[in-house]
């Protein structure tokens, strides 16, 4: 029974406010800075060179001087042999973390379903826990039930599986408020729209009272418009304008947008742009 | 909200039974026919000389355009029907204007162009304050006191949110009310003073809820190339699968023996594959077959992608004498149709690739 029918759920986690909107867009979305840990060569190259780094200690100390409101942590292996490195790396960097964490896994079935859980285990307060899909849910949901963790539920850019992969988690025990969905969506230039579309009208529904359809949306479009090649070469002409510049905005553009388009959690990767974010009051 | 045939048949006499039903006299046979032309607004309410005033209120509030449209030489702003691009396409992409101060500043602006996905932009309204430049027909220029006269409306809150919320509120009167006081077209200023990240921030979001113009006193190519693509994507038909040309690509200057890959022209395919090939450290040829813009399954699925038509494309382009190279990577998704392709294409083996796009550079470095 949904007994507020015309408000988007509420998340609990931390003391953070996730959801509860009675419509849209909402202006003072969550902000999550995320880096790719594992391997910090694998960040985008504006973020690398802002961090100035490679060393995971002292990455997370400068995001950690972000007024973001959760830290993200990108486990990019490229192998299921790397998962027990991975296991050890989120041990030894858990003690200098002083922010809520997002962990995320390597966007790759065959090793999420493995090293999500294993991650898991070594948390000792609440997470949200990024992605699991239609392939890997089963694999995942009982570790994130055990930990009261929240979980980000990935569907490709389509209302109805997205609803669908909601009803499967619950059928397993996910309750329905430790949902955020992530509709999926492509890179600014690169049908970023279908994936905004998605996004309104999960939320309209959501906001009808369609208790499938009412939890807080989280959008990954900073991190696809930074694989763009508008935001990665300066193959261009005059008229594109500096590179440096262009990265930065091609993400506080996309989000910005996501964030227009009705996404309570966004997730943002060059460090200024959570000022600038957040500063939009 | 607009009228259905059957809403209005109701007022009409005979739907009422009264007298003068279906008399003919606007040209159509019966009252229904004459509502559900009125509906699609293919005939007049005048037509007819039984119409209640009621009826005639009714339809043409529903009739009324809830946007005005501002036109400025061959630029059009405003004119908006729907709040949401799902419903149906907005009209007029939001209008990129800059107000330039100086000849310098006037010829940068009047240079800067960019082509994407076929489509060519420049700045739409370039507005001139303090010095008359020497126009070449190249852009749409017209001096500060003419927008000053132009009937738009400017938002301008005291913050942000203000000025977000104002916006979001002015369109929903304007189409849910089709309220006169709403129906101005709508423009968002910048000035000189504001961090250029914030602007890009701030106009993005302007830019899909609801600005129809947005007028900035300082111009940077990169913000205005950046917001010039996400307009691109907000002002797309959602109706029309986006297409890309069906065709070879090439990618960082293949050669005979270079790697060649397969896949269909949904615009949304094309691009996640070609932005892979694009970052690859090895050269690379794309074909891209004609599936009226239908994703790789549901191409396959719809008989829009089969071994005849590979083969149509190959003979097209006459590929099998471009290339040394015998081997065609197709997607992941369609490993079925290996053998089925390998029969029809009798001059290339199949090697099945990836589903998805981001895996393609680990693929190539395994094969």
């Amino acid at each position: 029974v949904n007994d507020k029918p015309n408000q988007i759920r509420k998340v609990e986690f931390h003391n953070l406010k996730i959801g509860e909107e009675s419509s849209f867009p909402i202006f003072e979305p969550l902000l999550i800075l995320n880096i790719a840990v594992f391997n910090p060569e694998e960040n985008f190259p504006i973020v690398k060179d802002y961090y100035g780094s490679n060393d995971r200690k002292e990455i997370i100390q400068k995001a950690q001087k972000t007024d973001c409101d959760v830290l993200g942590l990108k486990f990019n292996i490229g192998d299921i042999e790397q998962i027990p490195e991975a296991v050890s790396v989120l041990d030894e960097i858990l003690p200098v973390i002083e922010k809520p964490l997002m962990i995320q896994g390597a966007n790759n079935d065959d090793i999420d379903r493995i090293l999500l859980p294993k991650l898991i285990e070594v948390l000792r307060e609440p997470a949200i826990i990024a992605s699991v899909n239609d392939n890997t849910y089963k694999d995942i949901v009982p570790q994130v039930i055990d930990g009261n963790h929240i979980l980000v539920l990935k569907s490709p850019i389509d209302i109805n599986l997205a609803k669908e992969l909601n009803i499967l988690s619950k059928d397993i025990g996910l309750s329905l408020d430790n949902i955020l969905i992530d509709t999926d969506i492509g890179g600014l230039g690169y049908g970023l729209e279908y994936g905004y579309s998605i996004m309104e009208k999960i939320k309209l529904e959501g906001l009808k009272g369609d208790e499938y359809l009412n939890m807080p949306i989280i959008s990954f479009a900073g991190e696809e418009s930074l694989k763009t090649k508008e935001a990665k070469s300066d193959a261009f002409s005059e008229s594109w304008g500096d590179i440096k510049k262009r990265a930065a905005y091609f993400e506080l553009t996309a989000v910005s947008a996501a964030m227009a388009a009705g996404a309570d959690v966004l997730v943002v990767n060059y460090p200024p742009n959570i000022a600038v974010m957040r500063g939009l009051k | 909200m607009e009228l259905s045939g059957l809403q209005i048949f109701k007022y009409l006499p005979a739907a009422k039974k009264a007298e003068n039903s279906n008399c003919k006299k606007c040209g159509c046979p019966t009252c229904m026919a004459y509502a559900l032309k009125l509906a699609k607004h293919q005939a007049e309410i005048s037509a007819c000389p039984h119409v209640s005033d009621e009826l005639r209120e009714m339809y043409e509030q529903a009739s009324k355009q809830p946007q005005k449209t501002v036109e400025i030489n061959a630029l059009k702003i405003g004119g908006e029907n729907v709040l949401y691009r799902h419903e149906k396409t907005f009209v007029n992409k939001t209008a990129i204007a800059v107000i330039v101060k100086s000849e310098e500043e006037f010829n940068r602006v009047r240079k800067f162009e960019i082509t994407r996905v076929n489509e060519t932009m420049k700045v739409d309204l370039i507005i001139t304050k303090g010095f008359t430049p020497v126009l070449d027909g190249s852009c749409n220029v017209i001096t500060y006191e003419e927008f000053q006269k132009l009937p738009l409306k400017q938002v301008d809150g005291s913050t942000f949110q203000d000025t977000a919320k104002e916006l979001i509120n002015i369109r929903t009167s304007a189409i849910k009310e089709k309220n006169d006081i709403y129906s101005a077209p709508t423009y968002v200023r910048f000035g000189a003073d504001l961090p250029e990240e914030e602007v890009c921030a701030k106009a993005s979001f302007y830019l899909c809820k609801y600005a129809n113009m947005l007028l900035f006193e300082k111009f940077d190519e990169s913000l205005i190339s950046t917001l010039m693509i996400l307009r691109q994507n907000i002002f797309t038909d959602p109706q029309k699968p986006l297409q890309v040309e069906a065709k070879i690509y090439e990618f960082n200057n293949p050669d005979e023996n270079s790697l060649i890959f397969m896949t269909t022209n949904f615009a949304l395919t094309f691009f996640a594959v070609a932005n892979e090939l694009e970052s690859l450290p090895v050269p690379s040829y794309l074909i891209v077959t004609p599936a009226d813009g239908m994703s790789v399954l549901t191409a396959w699925s719809a008989e829009k992608f089969t071994a005849k038509m590979v083969a149509r494309t190959l003979k097209k382009w006459e590929f099998a004498k471009r290339v040394k190279n015998r081997k065609i990577i197709i997607p992941g998704l369609l490993a079925h149709m290996k053998v089925e392709l390998e029969e029809e294409l009798e001059n290339f083996e199949i090697v099945v690739g990836t589903v998805d796009a981001y895996a393609i550079s680990d693929f190539v470095k395994n094969l």
